[in-house]
C-alpha cells in the first residue's frame, strides 16, 4: 500500500455538517441584521458568502489550513462585500426608475419606509450631538450590545457604562422629541 | 437622591429601545460614504484590538449606517464562529502547533472580551505582561503590542525614537526566508488607514505624502502580516511609535 488517506483533523476544512451550520448562522445574522429593504435579497446575500467558503475550500491545496473561525471571517466580509454591492445597484436602480413618469411599487409599505427613514436619520442627527463617550456607550447598545458588553469594549467598568448608556439615551429621547419623534 | 435611584429613572423601557433599535438597522447608507474595512470591523468585534482603536471603530460605526451593518454582522457571526470552533489539542512544534497555538489564544481573547469585564482586561493585560516580559529579555528591541500572533513577529523599530515623516522606515524581525509582508499603517482615530502589501523584506518605508496629513507626534499604530512559503499567514502585533 503505498498511501493512506490522512486522518480528519481536529482543524481542517469544513464537513458537510459544519457547512450547513455555516449556512444557518450565516442566514439568522443575515435575517436579524439586513434592513426590510433588502429582505429579497437575504437568499442571494448568503449564497454568495457560501460561494467564496466553498471556492476558498476548493483552492486552497492544504484544506488543515482552513479552520472555522477563519472561514466564518471570510464568509463575513463576503457578506460585507455583497451588501456594498447590493446597496450600489440599489442605488443605481432608483436613479434609473427616478427618471421616469412612473413611479414604482415598493416593497412594503412605503409609508411605513418614510417613516423608519426619517427616525433612522434623525437618531444619527441626535447621536452626532451628544458627547463622545454617551455617543459611543449609545450607538453599542443600539447595535444590540448589553450594558456590560459595552462596558468591556470601551474599557469602561459596569457602572459607568451604564450611566453613559442609560443617560444618553435620556438625552437622545429629548432630542428626538424636539424634531417630532416619540419613540 | 442616590445615583441608583437617578439611574433608575432615566433607564429606558425595552419597547422603546427596540423601536430605536429598528430604526438603527432600517437606516440607509450614505453614498459615497467611507468604506467599510471589514477586517477592522470584525478584529474590533472580536477584542483583537486596543481600546483606543476600537473606540475609533465605533465612532465610525456611529457616523455611517454601512459600518454600522458591517459592525452587528460582525457582532453575530463572530459569536457564532466561536462556538464554531472544535476543541483543539495543543501540539508541541511545527506549523499545525502554532497555528491551534494562535488559535486558541484567540479564542481565550474571545471568551475574555464578552465575560468579565474588568477581570478579563486585566488577565489579559497580565498575560500579554508575561509575554512581553520574556520576549524582551530574548530581544531587546522589542517593544508595545497589541495582540496578534505575537511570538513570531517582532519591531525592530526602538520605541523610544520617533519615525522621521520624510524617512519612515518600519523594520521588524521573524518568518523564514520566502515571506511575503504586509504591512498596514493607521492612527488612532482612523484619519489615516495605510496598507502595502507584497513587500519581501523585513522593511516598508511609508510614503511621505502618506504621512503629510497626519500630526507631529501622533502615534502610529502598525501591524505586519506575514504569509509564509508553506501558506500560512501570520499577524503580528500591532506596534506603536510616534511620528516626529
Amino acid at each position: 500500500m503505498e498511501s493512506q488517506p490522512r486522518p480528519a483533523q481536529a482543524v481542517g476544512p469544513l464537513l458537510n455538517h459544519e457547512l450547513e451550520k455555516l449556512r444557518k448562522d450565516l442566514t439568522r445574522a443575515v435575517e436579524r441584521v439586513c434592513p426590510p429593504r433588502l429582505a429579497d435579497r437575504r437568499d442571494d446575500l448568503v449564497q454568495t458568502a457560501m460561494m467564496r467558503v466553498m471556492e476558498l475550500q476548493r483552492r486552497e491545496p492544504d484544506r488543515s489550513r482552513l479552520s472555522p473561525a477563519y472561514l466564518y471571517r471570510v464568509a463575513y466580509t463576503a457578506l460585507v462585500d455583497e451588501l456594498r454591492n447590493v446597496e450600489r445597484r440599489r442605488e443605481v436602480a432608483m436613479e434609473e426608475v427616478e427618471s421616469q413618469p412612473q413611479q414604482p411599487m415598493a416593497s412594503g409599505d412605503p409609508e411605513k419606509s418614510a417613516s423608519a427613514s426619517q427616525i433612522a436619520r434623525a437618531v444619527r442627527d441626535c447621536l452626532r450631538q451628544l458627547a463622545q463617550d454617551r455617543r459611543l456607550a449609545v450607538t453599542l447598545y443600539l447595535q444590540g450590545h448589553t450594558v456590560p458588553e459595552a462596558g468591556e469594549l470601551m474599557g469602561w467598568d459596569g457602572k459607568r457604562a451604564e450611566n453613559l448608556i442609560y443617560r444618553g439615551l435620556s438625552a437622545l429621547r429629548l432630542c428626538l422629541s424636539t424634531k417630532g419623534f416619540e419613540p | 437622591m442616590s445615583e441608583q435611584r437617578r439611574d433608575d429613572e432615566t433607564k429606558p423601557d425595552e419597547a422603546s429601545v427596540e423601536r430605536l433599535r429598528a430604526a438603527v438597522r432600517d437606516e440607509e447608507p450614505v453614498a459615497g460614504g467611507e468604506p467599510v474595512d471589514s477586517d477592522l470591523v470584525w478584529r474590533a468585534v472580536s477584542g483583537e484590538l486596543s481600546v483606543e482603536e476600537r473606540r475609533a471603530v465605533v465612532a465610525r460605526v456611529a457616523d455611517d449606517a454601512a459600518w454600522a451593518a458591517a459592525w452587528r454582522l460582525a457582532k453575530e457571526l463572530s459569536s457564532a464562529a466561536a462556538q464554531a470552533e472544535p476543541g483543539v489539542t495543543l501540539a508541541a512544534g511545527g506549523a499545525r502547533a502554532r497555528r491551534d497555538s494562535g488559535d486558541a489564544r484567540e479564542r481565550r481573547r474571545f471568551r475574555f472580551a464578552w465575560s468579565r469585564p474588568v477581570w478579563g482586561a486585566v488577565a489579559t493585560a497580565a498575560l500579554v505582561l508575561v509575554v512581553v516580559g520574556v520576549s524582551v529579555r530574548e530581544e531587546t528591541e522589542q517593544h508595545q503590542m497589541r495582540g496578534g500572533d505575537t511570538g513570531t513577529l517582532a519591531s525592530l523599530v526602538p520605541e523610544a525614537a520617533p519615525l522621521k515623516r520624510d524617512d519612515c522606515v518600519l523594520r521588524w524581525s521573524g518568518g523564514p526566508e520566502g515571506t511575503r509582508w504586509s504591512v498596514r499603517v493607521s492612527t488612532e482615530d482612523l484619519s489615516l488607514v495605510h496598507r502595502a502589501d507584497s513587500l519581501e523584506q523585513r522593511e516598508y518605508r511609508v510614503p511621505a505624502q502618506v504621512l503629510a496629513p497626519v500630526k507631529p507626534g501622533t502615534k502610529l499604530l502598525w501591524q505586519v502580516e506575514a504569509r509564509l512559503p508553506d501558506g500560512q499567514v501570520l499577524r503580528g502585533a500591532t506596534f506603536v511609535n510616534r511620528l516626529e
